[in-house]
């Protein structure tokens, strides 16, 4: 009777995960991702299972402070720009994008300065280079023989505008794989995540008789030790 | 159906917390030991059917499975609900952890009203689909109207909430009303004790 009892219950379950694996998959919690491009930061959002959230609300903190830095709102297709605040280029905080799409919809995605400042830290990055490089440079000079001890001034005036140049191609060349990055960030549930949820429920049913089996049998083994005990006296 | 993180005021998360805290006290109380393993398919059941999405109507909304635990359940739809909702917040980042008592008492509580309800109906076998329907209809219904209830604090008012969230659970209420109605109508023929018609389980 019992076992027809679980024939039952897990055909439903099955019911649900075959339902589940054949591709309705989609559920219930928003998500918005954010990256920079040039001076903007653009973003997406999306509830799990790929439905935009339409016209919803984003607003924009450092990390750490009540100041709202900027508010915008989604387009059609769920997708967002807005220019990089003045405030966040001076003191460079972690960004919160935070996303509020109603009805209890909430989502929130951190920035670092580094993701949307990157010419910034190239600058300086640049100037270590520069540095190590003319370090390099002094080392060989001391050496004896240099290459060439300084570089003719047009190729430097050039240098500047070939880094700008390269900057902005490479940029716009990376902006699909910042954008795979971060949505990879935000996976949807599986069938792993689905399995391991319903092995936790199963093992603590089996704890749950495991503590009750070792209750009855500490009952059973009283029990017959006041037996014993009666049969004695 | 899940309220994210960061939107409630503490007052309601901790009411909502304490209230989630007694029911599941009372559902452990009352909780059999023989009907453990049922119990536990179930709450997999309600974990799964979350990731099941009606994309019909104007929200992003999904199969609860409230209604048919609570008329099998009855009390002991807490503490399902809220270990079905733990992992959900793990797993699948729905809701979240702070949240867990008032998302829990917004699921679990109309399942218990349903249960108390629509017992008399569910015994007589000619009213017998229509307490199915009316289970997995209403629960979603009263579900919708605690959610609204826990915003209205921070969202804009309770009727206009309200309306919007019950206006978009409209399909899943009839989807899983037919569902609990099939559900009941067929553990009412293989195996009825499974709905504690023998007088013993679900309290």
């Amino acid at each position: 009777m019992k076992t027809h009892v679980l024939s039952v219950c897990s055909g439903l379950l099955i019911l649900v995960v075959s339902l589940l694996s054949s591709g309705a998959a989609l559920a219930h919690n928003v998500r918005v991702f954010a990256w920079a491009e040039g001076n903007e930061i653009v973003g997406e959002t999306a509830f799990s299972g790929g439905r935009p959230a339409k016209n919803a609300t984003i607003v924009v903190r450092a990390r750490g402070s009540d100041t709202v830095l900027a508010t915008t709102r989604t387009d059609g297709q769920g997708r967002f720009r807005f220019p990089i605040p003045r405030a966040a280029r001076r003191e460079k905080p972690q960004l919160v994008i935070v996303l509020a799409a109603g009805q209890g919809h909430q989502g929130e995605w951190v920035l670092d300065a580094a993701d949307y400042l990157p010419g910034e830290e190239e600058a300086k990055s640049g100037a270590v280079a520069g540095d190590s490089g003319a370090a390099a440079r002094a080392k060989t000079g001391s050496a004896g023989e240099g290459p060439e001890s300084a570089a003719p001034a047009s190729l430097a005036l050039d240098r500047a505008g070939l880094e700008a140049l390269v900057s902005r191609s490479v940029e716009i060349q990376l902006r699909p794989v910042k954008r795979m990055l971060v949505e990879s960030e935000n996976r949807e549930p599986d069938l792993r995540d689905v399995l391991g949820g319903i092995g936790y429920l199963i093992g603590m049913a089996g704890i749950l008789f495991y503590c009750r089996a070792r209750l009855i049998l500490a009952r059973e083994k009283t029990s017959k030790d006041e037996g014993g005990k009666r049969c004695v006296s | 159906m899940h309220i994210s993180e960061g939107i409630l005021s503490v007052p309601v998360l901790g009411g909502g917390a304490a209230l989630t805290a007694a029911g599941t006290a009372i559902g452990l109380a009352r909780l059999d030991y023989e009907r453990i393993m049922q119990v536990a398919i179930l709450s997999s059941a309600f974990f799964v059917a979350s990731l099941i999405h009606v994309p019909i109507g104007p929200g992003s909304v999904h199969l609860l499975l409230n209604g048919l635990l609570g008329i099998i359940l009855g009390w002991a739809a807490f503490p399902v609900i809220l270990v079905a909702l733990l992992l959900q917040a793990v797993f699948f980042q729905f809701g979240g952890l702070t949240v867990l008592g008032v998302n829990t008492l917004n699921m679990a509580a109309p399942a218990v009203l349903c249960h108390y309800l629509l017992r008399p109906l569910l015994v007589r076998p000619k009213t017998r689909a229509l307490a199915g329907f009316l289970a997995g209809f209403a629960s979603i219904f009263l579900s919708g109207l605690m959610m609204a209830a826990a915003l209205a604090v921070s969202d804009s008012g309770f009727l206009a909430t309200a309306r919007l969230i019950v206006l978009a659970h409209v399909p899943v209420m009839v989807i899983e009303g037919i569902v609990t109605l099939f559900t009941v109508t067929f553990l009412a023929r293989v195996q009825p004790e499974l709905l504690g018609f023998d007088g013993k389980g679900g309290q």
